[in-house]
């Protein structure tokens, strides 16, 4: 193994079989062994240099039907990412009526995609 | 009191309640849904995470996206929410309750039960100890978490590797709690491993195949847990007894499909799944009495559910309009390595597009055939790279098989090792 | 300070039917009780049935009280508005060896005054309970035998006692006696002082410790715990539940069913219970537990083991639940005395098994014994013994069901869907005259959380009702009282930027 080289063993969730990966990762050269499919080569690569999520989590809505409402990233973000976008989003409070896909937070830690809701609340008077 | 009529009556507004009775609507038939929660979607609006969708809408959706999809496409379907249905009898009259509706009495042509299903509970599993606060299901903290706003605990122990459990061992370290650990009975995930890794590992949570909760701890509220490692025969070691402290003991140790009012119209029961036996059509053994989704047995994915339902819906539209419920069937019976199958029967003449779905006994981790024969000869094969109980796997009947079938016999699935 | 004629300390069975039979007169009562709901200790955790006199030795007060109280108890229960059901009970011989344990029972029970029991055999055995072992020889057949909830009994009793003007003062508890001279003549309790001229020990397991405190030591229980599973009861029938027709299915097992029991007890029974569900248990061994045993793995083993003797067919997977009871054993007899010294104490002590049969029977010689000793016994011209029973919308017809849903729509709600209760009887039981005020003290009233989902789908509901009635937070509702919370607190995002 030579400088700068790092092996990475990941289960492959590109689909439910769960193939275990070694992934060695050498600067920009990834090579990924013990994949079934094309599909679990290109997972194992993304997986191994840059790993992404979709984050879900709840915000609190004032005046709605229910206290809180479910969001999400539109499209996965770096999973290195997570913990700060969920600080912020603890932070946000909605007011209600909230609209499904209404954004909440636009493009948060430079994640490169919004946080918007994953469902309407209506209001209550 | 008035009877309300219809012709198809949908019990359970979840995700096979919910295509029932859109199914039902678009063959035709005047539909009414019933559901006890406010909201219809029944379990999705809490299944905040994703994993929802990709294989009828061709993406990764939330449960309460899913959910949304379905309320709008069921939007002009005659509904009554916060309604409870307390009693069915045959022919088929329905009575539920609800602030809004009061007591009702519905008589439908033809009835979808989709009632989906329950979580084991700690009674269900017998777990010895005290009785404190601190003791829950994972889909019961769900609810109080994503739905309510309530933490349930500070410090975690998660008792079972069901799907539920380790996305809410996720769900619970990214609402700042602690979760010591997921103790499973098993040596193998109950789960699927995409929650292992996305839930888990993601967030360094400890999995302990081969390990139980042996013993409750704390007289008001939960203090701890005894853990201890099961042996072959999964009995307790007590030489690996720990005590872990903890607040609170989450269970995701499976699910009981919800048949008191599909028991109580007399339908037959398979033992296995836990739900009805039914046929290529979502059909019981009742005339006009169909059933869809978890009910029928545990699924995977809610897609499949969804799926189900439909079939059901139209199905059951087609009898309150005609009242043909068949004449003729063959049984489908699971065969060696296979525990459960559905559907357990097949009108004949059998419909070649039929899609057999079973769960294998035990994982099979290498390359293995699933069959179908007829009185001894295979009529039908799909190659599988490998299978596992806790996911579903499923054939088409194919048109040898229906021919088979044809002139005799019962359908038999067995899954053999190439 | 304020001062009482009678105070009862333990809101058990005994001390809830001590201070019925008080209400029946002009005296102020205080009845006591250190847990946040009444029925708490060994009253909660047993199997519920009112027995024959069979294991009692004649003479003792066990056969006389058991004798009495199992023929008050059904207008007790029926005044009360209590389920009771004379199921019958067999002890069941498996050996012709076991016969004469039998033969000795029978004339035991027939010495202290039952009636109608007889051996019975063979066809007629297999024709009284189908479900019976094929190596049952022979049985002793109590038809008197009955079945009581034994939660709804207590707390029926001290409602209709707080009815009839009995004060009752949950969460307290009682630390000390207050003596003078010769006399006691008051308690201390972590809520402060209340004085008395008599004081009546009701205290179940903890009893012979109360009568330390008054110096005497003549009663050392060693307290007994036991083992129990819950099975799910028959499915519910089709249709709504009309005179006539009950929609609740047939059970498995329709009598008491014994084995031949030993020296130490009745040995580990099975009990169809008024709901519908049966019980399995209980072991017994001794325990350091007074109260909350937890429950054993080796005691539900030997459960399992027991039962499945008397009853093949029985089906554990339909278990529903588990717990263990503790109950004050050791005693030779009960210990039913007023105290000449110290003056002024009742000991209602060492009340086990057969402590609820005799409970009614208990309550009004306790009564006797305070007027003989010169408590002044002027009849309370209010006193009403009927209890009316609360709504439960499941016993309604559908007419009777539909008008109360339109007066008030809470009771179309169903919050508990197992159990089928509404949110109208959960409010009615917090409001009651003895509050349920813990998600516990909503169980034993309701069954809420008691049936085959255990509370999964109720859980968050009843919370919200319980809070928003109590006028308290979500996060101070309890399961049983004191620190019991049942939610640590909002979740980060429901806290928002009050955090």
């Amino acid at each position: 193994m030579s400088a700068g080289e790092e092996t990475k063993e990941i289960i492959c969730t590109a689909c439910p079989r769960g193939c275990p990966l070694q992934v060695r990762v050498l600067r920009e050269a990834v090579q990924v062994e013990g994949a079934s499919c094309r599909r679990g080569v290109a997972f194992g690569r993304t997986e191994a240099l840059d790993p992404r999520r979709v984050l879900t989590t709840t915000v609190r809505v004032r005046g709605g039907a229910v206290p809180v409402v479910p969001v999400r990233t539109r499209s996965p973000i770096s999973r290195g990412l997570v913990p700060g976008v969920l600080a912020e989003l603890r932070r946000v409070e909605l007011l209600a009526p909230v609209s499904l896909h209404q954004i909440v937070l636009a493009d948060p830690a430079d994640a490169g995609t919004d946080v918007v809701t994953a469902a309407s609340v209506e209001e209550v008077s | 009191m008035t009877p309300i009529q219809c012709d198809v009556a949908v019990i359970g507004g979840g995700p096979a309640g919910l295509a029932a009775a859109v199914a039902a609507t678009e063959a035709g038939a005047d539909t009414l849904l019933l559901e006890r929660h406010v909201e219809l979607g029944g379990v999705l609006p809490q299944c905040i995470h994703p994993g929802f969708g990709l294989k009828l809408f061709g993406e990764e959706l939330t449960g309460p996206e899913y959910s949304q999809r379905w309320v709008s496409q069921a939007a002009g379907i005659r509904r009554l929410t916060d309604t409870m249905v307390v009693s069915v009898s045959p022919g088929f009259t329905v009575w539920a309750t609800g602030p809004a509706s009061g007591l009702l009495e519905v008589r439908s042509g033809s009835l979808v039960l989709a009632m989906g299903c329950r979580e084991r509970t700690r009674g269900a599993i017998a777990i010895a100890g005290t009785r404190p606060a601190g003791v829950m299901t994972a889909g019961t903290a769900q609810r109080l978490v994503n739905v309510h706003g309530h933490m349930p605990g500070k410090r975690f122990v998660i008792l079972g590797s069901g799907d539920i459990g380790m996305i809410m061992a996720r769900r619970l370290t990214w609402e700042g709690a602690e979760v010591v650990g997921v103790y499973e009975l098993l040596p193998h995930l109950a789960g699927l491993r995409r929650n292992y890794v996305q839930c888990l590992q993601d967030n360094d949570i400890p999995l302990h195949l081969g390990h139980t909760v042996t013993e409750i701890h704390g007289d008001r509220r939960l203090t701890g847990v005894t853990v201890c490692g099961v042996d072959q025969a999964m009995c307790p070691m007590p030489a690996t007894a720990q005590l872990v402290p903890a607040d609170t003991l989450l269970l995701s140790v499976g699910l009981i499909p919800e048949n008191e009012l599909t028991r109580a119209l007399g339908a037959e029961m398979d033992a296995v799944t836990g739900g009805p036996v039914v046929d290529d059509r979502m059909q019981t053994t009742v005339p006009g009495l169909f059933a869809a989704g978890n009910v029928v047995q545990v699924h995977d994915l809610a897609d499949d559910v969804s799926l189900a339902g439909a079939v059901a819906g139209r199905e059951a539209a087609a009898y309150a309009r005609d009242g043909t419920a068949g004449a003729a069937w063959a049984r489908v019976t699971p065969g060696s390595g296979v525990r459960s199958v559905v559907p357990q029967r097949l009108r004949l003449p059998a419909d070649p597009a039929t899609e057999i779905t079973l769960r294998v006994r035990r994982p099979v981790e290498q390359r293995c055939h699933l069959l179908l024969t007829v009185r001894g000869a295979t009529v039908a094969r799909r190659r599988l790279d490998y299978a596992r109980p806790g996911e579903m796997v499923s054939l088409s009947l194919g048109a040898q098989a229906a021919q088979a079938l044809r002139e005799g016999g019962d359908l038999a699935v067995e899954v053999v090792e190439a | 300070m304020e001062e009482y004629d009678v105070i009862i300390v333990g809101a058990g069975v005994v001390g809830a039917l001590c201070a019925r039979e008080l209400s029946r007169y002009r005296l102020r009562v205080l009845l006591v009780e250190k847990a946040a709901d009444v029925c708490s200790g060994a009253s909660k955790a047993n199997s519920g049935i009112v027995h024959a006199t069979t294991s009692p030795r004649p003479g003792s007060l066990k056969a006389r009280y058991c004798a009495q109280g199992g023929r008050l108890m059904p207008a007790v229960c029926r005044e009360l508005s209590v389920p009771f059901e004379r199921v019958g009970s067999l002890t069941v011989a498996m050996s012709h060896r076991e016969m004469r344990v039998l033969r000795g029972l029978l004339a035991r029970g027939t010495t202290n005054g039952d009636e109608g029991l007889e051996i019975v055999e063979a066809e007629r055995l297999r024709c009284l309970e189908p479900a019976l072992s094929e190596a049952a020889v022979a049985a002793l057949y109590a038809p008197n035998v009955g079945v009581v909830n034994p939660m709804l009994l207590t707390i029926a009793a001290a409602e209709n006692a707080v009815m009839n003007g009995v004060t009752l003062a949950l969460n307290t508890e009682v630390t000390g006696l207050l003596v003078e001279g010769e006399r006691i003549v008051g308690v201390a309790t972590g809520c402060g002082e209340y004085r008395c001229r008599y004081l009546v020990n009701a205290t179940g397991a903890h009893s012979d410790e109360v009568m330390r405190w008054a110096g005497l030591d003549d009663l050392r229980l060693r307290p007994r715990r036991g083992d129990y599973f819950v099975l799910d009861r028959p499915d519910r029938r089709p249709g709504p539940s009309e005179p006539g027709h009950s929609r609740e299915g047939d059970p498995l097992v329709r009598h008491v069913i014994f084995p031949i029991p030993t020296p130490a007890s009745k040995g580990i029974l099975i009990t169809p219970t008024t709901e519908g569900n049966l019980l399995l248990g209980p072991t017994s061994t001794v325990s350091h537990w007074r109260e909350h045993p937890p429950v054993d793995g080796d005691g539900l083993a030997t459960v399992e083991e027991q039962v499945k003797r008397l009853v093949h067919s029985l089906d554990l997977r339909r278990c529903i639940a588990v717990f263990a009871g503790s109950r004050p054993s050791g005693a030779r007899d009960f210990l039913v005395r007023l105290e000449q010294r110290p003056a002024g104490l009742l000991n209602l002590a060492g009340i086990e098994s057969p402590g609820l049969t005799a409970a009614p029977a208990i309550a009004k010689e306790a009564v006797r014994l305070l007027a003989e000793d010169g408590l002044n016994l002027s009849p309370n011209e209010e006193f009403d013994p009927v209890r009316p029973a609360p709504v439960r919308v499941t016993e309604l017809s559908p007419e009777e069901r539909a008008g109360l849903v339109a007066e008030d729509p809470a009771y179309g709600r169903i919050i508990c869907r197992c159990e089928e209760v509404s949110e109208g009887e959960i409010v009615d039981a917090i409001h009651s005259s003895v509050p349920a005020t813990t998600l516990d003290a909503l169980k034993k009233r309701l069954r809420v959380g008691a049936g085959r989902c255990q509370g999964g789908f109720d859980l968050p509901l009843v919370v919200e009702i319980l809070a928003r009635e109590l006028g308290v937070s979500p996060y101070e509702v309890t399961k049983s009282g004191s620190t019991s919370v049942v939610l640590a607190g909002p979740t980060p995002a429901a806290a928002g930027s009050e955090e």
